[in-house]
């Protein structure tokens, strides 16, 4: 009789949210793994299989047809076939993924096809948000409603993505263990093609999916100017073929700059991650490759939050505009990286190609961005960019700190996890200063005309007067367990619901 | 069939969706046929952000 766990765990795309993946995967399982103890299954999208097909953390990949069904579906040639052919290979998808039993399926995806797929799979345990037999999304650990609750309020959250998905991962097996205490580690990738090159070089990528993330060529040229320089590195551009164009005005600037933009697989660009001495790149796919084969990094983010989605991996660097924090890390936004300044940091940069001890670094002050370090926090087991300048972690929130809570591990071996309520509490408490916020400014009124219509619902519902703040804040919690957009969704069975247990 | 067609094959799948955001208490519970059509749907109706602006050589 087979006696190994059998897990399947969602993450289909984008190409650096399968990385994040995997290093969770890695960080949460590898000894029992590697024991044998533990049979990990993954989806996966088709433009991102070759990321995980071959990587020996996984026993079974299954390739979701969607960019198939996609594209067979809006091919008007098929007409009338288009229907049958989309649901014969749908179906064998599903009857493959149901062939297993498992112990434990886990989503991690935020698309719509996650919960329903979640939903398909048969498991005696679920994580992550599955579609119920109601047709809602519910989204019943407690780890995963934080994570799912974290864009209604970027600022307050202090956990990495990976680190939050460590957080469902382990214990769902292993209740009474605390995290396993290393951090990151080399990602075991498929196999890769090396990649050659005479001389020592800098990886660069300009480009990236969201344009509020990125760099315009002149600011690029600018630090790539101090680079040339000051160093005898030549300049390798890596990125999608989408970028060879945008790339090539670099290129041309310098012969020592090679534009290999679209010349290499997803999983090619590990092979000359390998060899470079540095990346600097947006938040991109290639900045979590990076940190996976343990590249350095200097990464540059405008409108993201590093603490959120920066480099997984020990001694990274990242700028991170200061502007970001007041929009709320708006992705969105496309003023921040215009605050991130090649002369403030391309001293950063400078010193780490001289190989200066990370701790010694000499850092500008900037009144734009600041520079940040991560690091592996044993204790807290979490990754934790610090500001240099000071040398405290960088307060993301200014009242309430969330990392004054007590170190997670403890709430691990409770199962009640009251220490995360708490934490949440905190979450639901900062939401409704934001709620306020953007009441008191006029803000998505129309949305508040909405949350007082559902005020007046429930207001009938109980015969009761509950305050417009403690209703807010029921409403934020309703929807962290039981939807994806915290603040003013709600349906009137979960609100009868709720309103029984409190 | 032609595109409204196609369009039409959505119709009960929607027709259901909307009537659950109503009257959640009595509309109907969705089956697994109804699972299927809406994952069906949630592919066809969206898109990667790797299929919209980046991808790396194949």
């Amino acid at each position: 009789m087979d006696s190994k766990l059998k897990v399947i765990v969602q993450m289909p795309n984008n190409p650096g949210d399968v990385i994040m993946a995997m290093q969770a995967i890695q960080s949460s399982w590898l000894p029992n793994i590697e024991a044998d103890e533990i049979e990990i299954h993954y989806i996966v999208d088709e433009e991102c299989a070759s990321l995980v097909e071959g990587s020996s953390l996984f026993s079974r990949i299954f390739i979701q047809p969607r960019s198939f069904i996609a594209n067979t579906w809006s091919q008007s040639s098929l007409n009338d076939s288009a229907i049958p052919i989309c649901e014969n290979i749908l179906s064998n998808f599903i009857q493959e993924i149901q062939t297993t039993q498992y112990d434990l399926a886990v989503n991690l995806y935020q698309g719509k096809s996650g919960p329903i797929i979640q939903a398909l799979l048969k498991s005696d345990l679920k994580r992550g948000p599955r579609f119920s037999e109601e047709s809602n999304v519910l989204v019943e650990d407690d780890w995963s409603a934080y994570l799912h609750s974290i864009p209604a309020n970027r600022q307050a959250n202090t956990f990495h993505t990976v680190d939050l998905y460590r957080r469902i991962l382990r214990p769902a097996l292993f209740e009474q263990t605390q995290l396993p205490p290393q951090g990151p580690s080399l990602l075991k990738l498929p196999p890769y093609p090396s990649f050659e090159w005479n001389n020592e070089f800098i990886a660069i990528q300009m480009g990236s999916a969201w344009p509020g993330k990125k760099w315009n060529e002149n600011t690029w040229a600018k630090l790539v100017g101090f680079l040339l320089a000051d160093f005898t590195f030549d300049i390798i551009l890596i990125g999608a073929p989408q970028e060879k164009l945008e790339s090539q005005a670099l290129a041309n600037i310098n012969p020592r700059i090679h534009n290999l933009c679209g010349s290499t697989s997803l999983i090619g660009v590990a092979g000359i991650l390998e060899k470079a001495q540095l990346l600097i790149c947006p938040d991109t796919f290639a900045m979590h490759l990076a940190a996976a084969i343990q590249c350095p990094i200097f990464a540059l983010f405008g409108p993201s939050n590093p603490v959120e989605t920066g480099p997984w991996a020990e001694n990274c660097f990242v700028a991170n505009s200061l502007k970001a924090k007041e929009e709320n890390f708006d992705f969105l936004g496309l003023e921040t990286m215009k605050k991130i300044y090649p002369v403030e940091v391309f001293p950063v940069i400078s010193q780490l190609l001289k190989n200066i001890n990370p701790s010694e670094l000499e850092l500008l002050k900037s009144p734009r961005s600041t520079i940040l370090k991560g690091q592996w926090n044993a204790n807290t087991s979490k990754i934790e960019f610090s500001d240099q300048l000071n040398s405290k972690v960088v307060p993301l929130v200014d009242s309430q700190p969330i990392h004054s809570v007590k170190p997670i591990q403890t709430n691990l071996t409770t199962p009640d996890m009251k220490e995360l309520s708490s934490e949440i509490h905190n979450m639901l408490n900062n939401q409704l200063k934001l709620l306020n916020h953007m009441v008191s400014t006029g803000q998505w009124k129309e949305n508040f005309n909405q949350l007082e219509s559902e005020e007046g619902k429930i207001a009938a519902l109980t015969h009761s007067n509950i305050s417009m703040e403690k209703y807010r804040i029921h409403l934020n919690t309703i929807s962290l367990r039981n939807g994806i957009q915290p603040y003013f969704q709600s349906r009137k069975r979960l609100v009868e619901k709720y309103i029984s247990i409190y | 069939m032609d595109k409204t067609t196609k369009e039409q094959w959505f119709q009960d799948i929607e027709a259901k969706q909307h009537q659950l955001e109503l009257d959640p208490i009595n509309a109907p519970l969705l089956n697994q046929s109804d699972l299927h059509k809406l994952l069906l749907k949630s592919w066809i109706k969206t898109k990667s952000q790797q299929e919209i602006n980046y991808g790396f050589k194949a």
